[in-house]
């Protein structure tokens, strides 16, 4: 008799969290607004048909997010405010002004580099001002390859877009590719205990400082102070060979003909943004690649190639900045002939961001992993050449 | 400190604790009176001081009535009282800059300064309540309470902020002879009410009927009507539930709080979007509210017509008693012409119903008539939600656009949940649904866990990403 109750307790408790967990599933798929940042969602997790403007200052860099101990804390009086940030999303929660038009010339898909919520000034929204072109920005942070070509189908093709320009971000797309969930709810535990670990970590008192950003880093008569965001600068340690022969760079590269094909059979045609970062820019500069190599001591893991053909991050970090610098360009040089062999244009600002800093000037923001309003602008200006070199049938 | 709070729940669980534990009724009132100050003092030390004061006037006046010394013109005075504390707090501003509007319109410029008072939380709910100890005193049918219970019946913290209006007689009856002890059942059902509160408010009304935003956005922006059609019917279809799970909800919790305290809070919700007319709406939405309005209004409006104007005029008299009664329903919502409008848009649809005389009999024609029904009252929560009154024009030509149909399949998903949700939920509770009344009890623990489970992932998620507890809608009246 009690072992008839118990067995009944206990499938009422399984249907009961099973029920949920369904229940759950369908909520989030119906309202991904309640997602968190980082977590693949069928829809952008913005909410809709909102404006907010705000500043943003040193102190609200997302760099102070993940490596807040090794970052001298910025007196009050120093705190600049880097860009006045007008952040309006269309009725999807994309980063437009509503509503959608509903036919557009160019469909933008990338993370958070081309949503561009630091910035007051988006590279897709200059680059609309200079061409005069109707621009939809389709671009999400976190958003994986699938799922920009989900967003694609969905929000994109309708609108019957000439070209479709699609981000590119080596250390994200190709190192940490992976597929989508197919059930949002598995995805749900793994970024819910790293945020809630991540505010139970802030809160406590900070163990003895370690600073060692700002890094002062001299780029022949030019000097900058920079912060490195450690996940890109493990993305450095990949050599091209072992990226060339993983299956992440497969499956990446059969991702993108899969996008090119449907692009095609929709009338666009597809040009590449390579989206380079602050650690690969400055590593790739560096006269005297010594300077940087405080930046090494963090204790961040490398890149490998294992047995399975698979990309894993268990490498000791690279302790030679030299290293570093020689395969900086590895993942650059690996998606640039790929697009040629595919005929898929190549956009590519890394030259003109070398020249900017060649005069004395940042691309990047200072503490902030993200690109500095000078940055959009050198995006959007070799968008605009690009497209106007290599006219789309 | 909203009801849909881990501090709401943590702060009724030692309340109820203490309160049990406490010997005797007088100390159990203080305590209660106690906590209901603390509860009130967490929005606004301003508010709870109006609120002091308004009991301690409406007290003293209410003692001058019983005691038979010019009743009549007391209970005026205290009427009088409450209504002019509300007009003053919600409606003043409101009336200046409406006047405000007309003379600049008739080109006299400005004639008042502008006035923004802060408006204080529940007054629209404890002000009624004092109109009715008064009435009911003036009326005979109610002795004048001790200081003490009165101050309790306009502060409990489970119907402050948002009713139900509870009758003082019912209230006074059961805090003067409360239980020794908790009753297990009780407890059981009380906590039920708690848990189907949280489902109603965090789950159906903040999870996922919250989309209904957007189209409202898309309404209050100039270019409203450019957006597609699905959007506008996903907000249309969204916020009728948005809003019943949202109050519902509100009325769970606190019926469910009070339950726990061995005090019985009137229902306020039957089933209301299986009603059939619009008077059969009103008959089963926000009952406590329209109950006071009949006591209080419609029938003694009713009554003067009829003495001034004679038999003759019955209904005539009936159509503007009406029209008046549910005009004021729509401004004591709030202080703005949309609710006006919502008002007597429900004051015109109830006069037609009555003047064809609308009974819809028979299984079909009552379900026809109720699909009607939802839809004739969900277009009115257009009026009631949008910001302004031509927000609202474009909400609605936005419905009739028929642009851009080819989303109705990405906004359908949320609208078909919601319905099943909420219409579940009242289908259960109405045991509509006979051939699942024997399983229920089976099926309790599983729907328990399933509330469970879903509240902590929601609650784990909003904590997370740092958003505040949203507001109930009817804590804003």
């Amino acid at each position: 008799m009690l072992l008839r109750r118990l067995l009944a307790a206990a499938v009422q408790l399984g249907l009961g969290l099973a029920a949920g967990l369904l229940l759950l599933e369908a909520v989030l798929r119906v309202n991904p607004h309640l997602l968190l940042r980082g977590m693949a969602a069928a829809a952008p997790i913005d909410a809709p048909l909102t404006a907010s403007d705000y500043a943003v200052r040193f102190s609200d860099a997302d760099l102070f997010f993940w490596h807040a101990s090794l970052i001298h804390p910025i007196a009050p009086l120093q705190d600049q405010v880097e860009a006045q940030v007008h952040f309006e999303t269309d009725e999807f929660g994309f980063a437009n002004s509503a509503p959608l038009p509903a036919r557009a010339d160019i469909v933008v898909l990338g993370r958070s580099f081309s949503q561009g919520a630091q910035a007051a000034d988006p590279w897709p929204r200059l680059f609309s001002q200079q061409s005069g072109e109707a621009v939809v920005n389709l671009a999400q942070p976190a958003s994986g390859i699938e799922l920009k070509h989900r967003y694609l189908q969905q929000f994109g093709f309708p609108r019957q877009p000439r070209w479709v320009v699609l981000e590119v971000l080596p250390s994200m797309d190709i190192l940490g590719f992976g597929p989508d969930p197919a059930v949002q709810i598995t995805a749900l535990p793994f970024p819910l205990a790293q945020t809630l670990a991540r505010r139970v970590i802030a809160a406590q008192a900070p163990a003895a400082p370690d600073y060692i950003y700002p890094l002062a880093v001299h780029i022949g008569a030019q000097s900058f102070n920079l912060v490195f965001f450690s996940y890109y600068l493990s993305a450095l340690s990949a050599s091209r060979a072992d990226i060339e022969a993983s299956h992440q760079w497969a499956s990446y590269q059969q991702a993108v003909l899969d996008l090119a094909a449907d692009s095609h059979a929709h009338g666009s045609c597809v040009a590449l943004l390579y989206a380079p970062t602050k650690e690969e820019l400055f590593f790739t500069l560096a006269a005297n690649p010594q300077q940087l190599a405080l930046a090494l001591s963090a204790g961040w893991q490398g890149w490998r190639l294992a047995s399975d053909s698979n990309l894993i991050q268990d490498a000791p970090t690279p302790r030679d900045p030299a290293q570093l610098q020689a395969q900086a360009g590895a993942a650059r040089g690996l998606v640039a002939d790929f697009a040629a062999s595919h005929q898929l244009v190549f956009i590519d600002p890394t030259v003109a961001m070398a020249a900017a800093v060649a005069d004395g000037h940042d691309p990047f923001m200072t503490y902030d992993s993200h690109w500095s309003a000078l940055g959009h602008a050198i995006v959007a200006g070799q968008v605009n050449q690009a497209l106007e070199t290599h006219p789309c049938p | 400190m909203v009801l849909n709070s881990a501090r709401y729940l943590l702060f009724l669980a030692l309340v109820a604790l203490v309160y049990w534990l406490l010997p005797r009724p007088a100390w159990r009132k203080a305590w209660l009176l106690l906590a209901s100050y603390v509860f009130y003092l967490t929005f606004d030390a301003r508010f709870a001081l109006l609120l002091l004061a308004l009991s301690a006037a409406v007290w003293a006046l209410g003692q001058g009535i019983a005691r038979g010394v010019a009743p009549r013109r007391l209970a005026w005075a205290s009427v009088a009282l409450n209504l002019g504390v509300l007009a003053v707090f919600k409606y003043l501003g409101f009336f200046v800059a409406s006047a405000q509007a007309l003379f600049e319109r008739a080109g006299a410029g400005s004639v008042a300064p502008a006035l923004a008072l802060l408006l204080p939380v529940g007054i629209s709910f404890y002000t009624f309540q004092g109109i009715a100890y008064t009435t009911e005193i003036y009326r005979g049918k109610l002795h004048a309470a001790g200081w003490l219970d009165l101050a309790l019946y306009l502060a409990f913290f489970p119907k402050l902020i948002a009713g139900p209006l509870t009758r003082p007689q019912d209230f006074f009856r059961q805090t003067a002879a409360p239980a020794a002890r908790p009753n297990p059942a009780d407890v059981s059902a009380a906590l039920g009410l708690l848990l189907l509160g949280l489902v109603k408010k965090v789950l159906i009304a903040d999870s996922l009927a919250s989309l209904a935003d957007t189209a409202f956005r898309a309404a209050s922006l100039a270019s409203g009507a450019h957006f597609a059609m699905p959007l506008y019917l996903q907000g249309f279809y969204l916020y009728a539930f948005e809003i019943y799970a949202d109050f519902s909800g509100y009325t769970d919790l606190a019926r469910g709080s009070a339950a726990l305290l061995g005090l019985a809070l009137p229902e306020n919700f039957r089933q209301p979007y299986f009603a059939a007319t619009i008077g059969d709406f009103w008959n089963r939405w926000h009952m406590s509210l329209t109950a006071w309005f009949r006591e209080y209004l419609f029938f003694p409006l009713s009554r003067w017509l009829l003495t001034r104007f004679g038999r003759a005029h019955a209904e005539r008299a009936q159509v503007v008693a009406n029209l008046v009664t549910m005009l004021l329903i729509g401004l004591w919502h709030g202080a703005a012409w949309t609710f006006v409008l919502w008002g007597l848009w429900h004051g015109v649809l109830l006069t037609l119903e009555r003047l064809a005389r609308f009974k819809p009999q028979g299984r079909w024609p009552r379900l026809a008539a109720g699909l009607v029904t939802f839809h004739l009252v969900a277009l009115g929560w257009v009026l009631f939600r949008a910001d302004s009154l031509a927000a609202a024009a474009r909400f609605v030509a936005g419905l009739f656009s028929f642009q851009q149909m080819q989303w109705l399949g990405y906004y359908a998903p949320s609208v078909l949940l919601v319905a099943v949700l909420v219409l579940g939920i009242d289908a259960l509770a109405a045991s509509r649904s006979a051939r699942l009344s024997p399983w229920w009890p089976r099926l309790r623990p599983v729907a328990i866990t399933a509330s469970v489970v879903l509240l902590i992932a929601l609650g784990l998620l909003s904590y997370a990403r740092g958003g505040e507890v949203r507001p109930f809608i009817y804590g804003q009246f």
